[in-house]
């Protein structure tokens, strides 16, 4: 669920949406999901959809495929990371992923399907990825604002009633 | 975390033991190892995976990449891999395709 409350924010890091920023934005989203969420499966599953998105957002803007192909800076996409804190009856660990590369909409609020019943021979595996994402945080969402695309994962935190 | 590929011939079997993360960054490295191997004439895979971290579905796409590349009765067999990282290959339907074996004894 999306929150309910206005979030509060934590920390940010910026860069170029470039593979020359993935340790630095990796290392971000692993030190906030250890300062959340502590060890175990919640933290693994966020790193999880974090590097799903990242990759995708790197792909598009050309240079995974393409190389580093911007004449400078100001031509380079980049990408904005923010952590937040939503409070409620249902607290939530949500990072925002933001960037100016060009307008993707990847449909992930649309529960996604993958042929796990065909013989590994005949299955596709594009849409492995946000197949990913969509197993692995409690909500996620998408949205195209200001020119930018923006993207939200939702960890629930345990709650003062869990066990 | 840098993923480092070892790579040793036995005698009825390949093994490919891997150390750090599977993830965008490392998962070419893994992909060149594997295309080095004469995948088409393999009949069992192993690869180590007790000091793999973290598995990405850019990892997994090369491994399902090398199991398609194998005969159709070979057996590609996965050592040691994390839970996290097995409730990711099951949640995918890749178990059908590998081999999750928690040590080389019981592969």
């Amino acid at each position: 669920m999306a929150p309910e409350h206005p979030l509060e924010p934590i920390a940010n890091c910026d860069g170029p949406a470039s593979m020359e920023s993935w340790d630095r934005f990796i290392s971000f989203v692993e030190s906030q999901a250890d300062q959340q969420l502590g060890e175990g499966s919640a933290n693994y599953r966020l790193r999880l959809a974090f590097e799903e998105l990242l990759s995708n957002i790197i792909r598009y803007s050309g240079e995974l495929d393409a190389g580093p192909s911007a004449d400078s800076a100001a031509d380079q996409a980049h990408v904005w990371i923010r952590s937040f804190r939503s409070p409620g009856s249902q607290p939530q660990f949500v990072l925002e992923i933001e960037d100016n590369g060009p307008y993707f909409d990847p449909g992930i609020d649309q529960p996604r399907q993958i042929e796990s019943h065909l013989p590994i021979d005949e299955r596709q595996i594009g849409g492995l990825g946000l197949f990913l994402v969509q197993q692995s945080v409690d909500h996620v969402d998408y949205a195209w604002i200001a020119n930018r695309n923006r993207y939200h994962l939702f960890v629930n935190l345990p709650t003062p009633s869990d066990p | 975390m840098p993923l480092t590929i070892e790579s040793i011939s036995k005698d009825d079997y390949h093994l490919i033991s891997l150390t750090g993360d599977v993830d965008t960054k490392t998962a070419p490295s893994l992909m060149e190892a594997l295309t080095g191997l004469e995948l088409a004439g393999l009949s069992e895979l192993r690869i180590e995976m007790a000091s793999v971290g973290f598995l990405s579905s850019a990892g997994l796409r090369v491994l399902v990449f090398a199991k398609q590349k194998m005969p159709h009765a070979s057996r590609l067999i996965l050592v040691g891999t994390s839970d996290e990282i097995a409730d990711v290959i099951n949640k995918t339907g890749l178990s059908q395709a590998m081999s999750l074996v928690p040590s080389h004894e019981e592969a």
